[in-house]
């Protein structure tokens, strides 16, 4: 679909795409009848393919899906974990939506998403691009970029909390001061604060990205290219026609998976800013973490965090709509 | 991209509540000893105490593993399992949900009395009626640990917030570092002159995690008002004040007025010392009793360090105070929590009235690198707090002529208790306020405090 209505060049591709695809692998013939019910799913295999996954479906079951559902109860009780819990209704929700603070996390967590999503996201793919067109040292750009990601996340928080130190002593305030600008506020301003904390978590996250994209790249073949150099195709042109095209499902998953990490963020507001200045980048997660581990209130935790899911749950499908029609072309 | 390292945050944080909760059904067979629980004193018990010095700490580590040794001999039916769990806001819940925690632990005053509201601790006044170590301490101390009428943990170390200040700025900027300002006023003079004779942060406050609040209300208290009200069982809250109003109106002018307040406005109590006794700012407000952290964690230079009394107005009402607090695990059986009390004097408070024991660990200090006679609130009274100071005093190495006026303001200055009624959501909401004052010029602080009354009082509604 995506091809459609995108001049002659783009028809050829996707005809070269067409004429070079996989032949139709012919359908497996039948396999012969093993029986039905108990005895047949037996001797398909089906036990030792239950017993090859019960491991994980036991952990995952424990570790995170049996946590999930017994959150649920959790939020409508009065539980600080020690104290026999009491059920309270919908008190936890009334009073998580009701608090003055929740419509400034919400507004800070969206800002957060929106700039990482304009700051970050086209960092990785134009990386990835630039890696995938080099002859020599792929290896190199791959394993730099992913140096970043190696760090372990509070460690390199608190490296660019050092980094963005407002004195003149901070790294950046110190490159700064070379050209004869004074000192800036970075974190200890409210406009700034948020951009700055964007910046950090693009650094510390593209590198990862960029091999995930970096690895999409390299499967599309070289036969849509030189196709498309063929027909006179630039480096934009095969860019736009052929790249963008071919790996568009990762773009669409890597866009999902983001905005519903950014929309929990969490350690580097905490770290950096503890929320400040004046509540400028606090976000949601960070209220959950107050209600459990500062005031000892799970239920009220529990609570913002099921609603937290349920907005992302929202964001998800509305996504999944959205973009069902470019994902299936 | 970013990467989306909360990505399972939100999934984890459900994983961790329900796995805690999971784990507190599956302990929740101990059962904490009620207050007035029988015991037969000479069977055999075990308890687990905390705060056991690391390794790093060799010397005071194995002074407390002997004290171990020393109070098993003493006590033969009570076995002591030592481990290093220090307090953490972010575990301790989890350790009382899941059986891990303690017998006893120290924990900071500032927490104890959510920590008694939410019964997460121990009610002590059975154990403790007839103790006259514990009896003897500073009332003032033991009531900021007593809700609704019971004691909930057992003072062992007591502060008071200072004006902490370097006496090298002072001397390089002409001040007289034996003569520590006395008024706001003063401060903002002072400031302003190490701002500029040497171009240094005259003043600063630590502002996040909840100590931008907890500053703010030792300087109200100095202005000469409190942040709530209590008459009879109701509380009030008083933040829309003239005292609270001044002491942020004394922030802004240092930072806008002045430009002495320097330019890191997201500071923690722990950067906030570093700055003021390693020469980057010349005064602060702080807690008093960090004089060891200063010179042992931040390898300030001893003779730099000056702490003076937390200066007041005209209309001053004192100081704040504060403190670390033993409380006793509320899981914790009757005989458990007898030997942990035991524990308790025997570790923490026995040297203040036993010559040995204040030179053990008078010794043990010195051998670890740690200053000996460090300035602090006495537990007990004048005379007990003299004669300890006989016990150790040929191992002090503390300048304390350098704190003549913070020690003599112990007797003279009130020790004032914090909000009693959601103090730590208060100070959270106040560190917000405080971060606007010092990052916004034009921040309308009357509107402000009549916002955080109205939040505040919701506060205390909803805690009430």
């Amino acid at each position: 679909m995506l091809y459609r209505g995108k001049g002659a060049m783009a028809v050829k591709v996707a005809r070269a795409h067409e004429a070079t695809s996989e032949p139709t692998t012919p359908r497996a013939p039948k396999r012969a009848r093993r029986g039905t019910g108990l005895r047949g799913w037996y001797r398909g295999g089906g036990l030792s393919t239950l017993l090859l996954a019960l491991p994980v479906i036991l952990v995952f079951g424990l570790f995170s899906w049996w946590p999930i559902i017994a959150s649920i109860p959790m939020s409508i009780q009065k539980n600080d974990l020690v104290q026999p819990a009491s059920y309270v209704g919908w008190a936890n929700f009334r009073a998580v939506l009701s608090d003055p603070l929740l419509p400034t996390a919400i507004q800070n967590t969206v800002w957060f998403t929106l700039l990482a999503v304009v700051i970050g996201f086209p960092v990785p793919i134009l990386l990835a691009t630039y890696a995938a067109e080099l002859r020599r040292g792929r290896g190199l750009v791959s394993a730099l970029a992913y140096l970043p990601g190696v760090i372990p996340p509070v460690v390199s928080v608190l490296l660019w909390k050092q980094f963005y130190d407002p004195d003149g002593s901070g790294l950046f305030n110190t490159v700064l001061g070379w050209f004869s600008i004074p000192p800036q506020p970075f974190l200890q301003n409210a406009i700034s604060a948020m951009p700055s904390i964007v910046v950090q978590a693009t650094w510390a996250g593209f590198g990862s990205t960029t091999i995930i994209y970096l690895a999409a790249l390299m499967s599309i073949r070289s036969d849509l290219y030189d196709a498309a150099e063929l027909d006179g195709g630039g480096i934009v042109q095969r860019a736009w026609h052929v790249t963008l095209p071919q790996i568009r499902h990762i773009i669409l998953l890597m866009l999902l998976l983001q905005i519903i990490g950014t929309l929990q963020v969490f350690t580097e507001p905490y770290l950096m800013t503890g929320g400040g200045p004046a509540n400028a980048t606090v976000t949601v997660l960070m209220l959950v973490y107050d209600y459990a581990f500062v005031y000892g209130n799970y239920g009220q935790a529990t609570a913002l965090s099921l609603l937290l899911a349920i907005a992302l749950g929202v964001v998800s499908i509305v996504y999944y709509r959205v973009t069902r029609r470019w994902s299936s072309s | 991209m970013i990467r989306s390292r909360s990505r399972t945050a939100l999934f984890g944080t459900a994983t961790v509540l329900a796995a805690v909760n999971l784990l507190a059904a599956c302990s929740s067979s101990g059962g904490g000893a009620a207050a007035s629980a029988t015991y037969d004193p000479k069977a055999p018990v075990t308890i687990t105490v905390g705060d056991e010095p690391p390794t790093s700490e060799a010397p005071q580590r194995a002074a407390f593993l002997a004290n171990v040794k020393q109070f098993e001999t003493l006590n033969p039916n009570i076995t002591v399992n030592a481990t290093e769990t220090q307090w953490s806001p972010q575990t301790y819940q989890a350790m009382l949900a899941g059986g891990t925690m303690p017998t006893t632990l120290i924990v900071p005053l500032t927490e104890i009395q959510s920590l008694a509201e939410r019964g997460q601790v121990l009610d002590l006044a059975a154990y403790t009626k007839n103790d006259k170590v514990v009896s003897a301490i500073n009332p003032t101390l033991t009531k900021q640990t007593t809700h609704n009428g019971d004691l909930y943990g057992v003072p062992v170390g007591a502060f008071t917030m200072a004006l902490i200040y370097d006496r090298a700025l002072y001397t390089a900027a002409g001040l007289d570092p034996d003569k520590p300002p006395t008024t706001w006023a003063q401060v903002e003079q002072n400031a302003v002159t190490i701002h500029q004779k040497t171009g240094k942060a005259g003043f600063l406050i630590p502002t996040v995690n909840n100590f931008g609040g907890f500053v703010l209300t030792a300087m109200s208290y100095g202005n000469g008002g409190a942040l709530e009200k209590t008459s009879g069982s109701t509380v009030t809250s008083t933040i829309d004040s003239a005292p609270v109003q001044a002491a942020l109106q004394f922030l802004h002018d240092v930072r806008w007025k002045d430009g002495a307040f320097g330019s890191n406005y997201l500071l923690d109590p722990d950067s906030a010392l570093k700055e003021v006794v390693t020469g980057s700012a010349g005064q602060a407000i702080l807690a008093g009793d960090r004089y060891g952290e200063a010179v042992f964690n931040d390898q300030a230079n001893p003779d730099d360090v000056g702490i003076a009394p937390l200066p007041q107005s005209a209309d001053g009402i004192g100081t704040l105070a504060g403190g670390n607090i033993s409380v006793v695990s509320p899981k914790a059986s009757a005989a458990q929590a007898a030997a942990a009390l035991k524990w308790i004097d025997f570790e923490y408070l026995t040297m203040y009235t036993d010559k040995d024991a204040a030179v053990a660990a008078a010794k043990a200090s010195k051998a670890s690198g740690q200053p000996v006679g460090a300035p602090t609130v006495p537990l007990f009274d004048a005379k007990t707090q003299a004669q300890y100071l006989e016990y150790i005093k040929d191992y002090i190495d503390v300048p304390r002529d350098h704190f003549t006026a913070y020690l003599n303001s112990v007797d003279t200055l009130p020790m004032v208790l914090e909000p009693t009624v959601a103090a730590q959501q208060i100070y959270a909401m106040l560190d917000s306020t405080v971060q606007a004052v010092l990052t916004n010029q034009g921040t309308d602080i009357s509107a402000l405090l009549q916002q955080n009354q109205s939040q505040a009082t919701s506060l205390i509604n909803a805690a009430g």
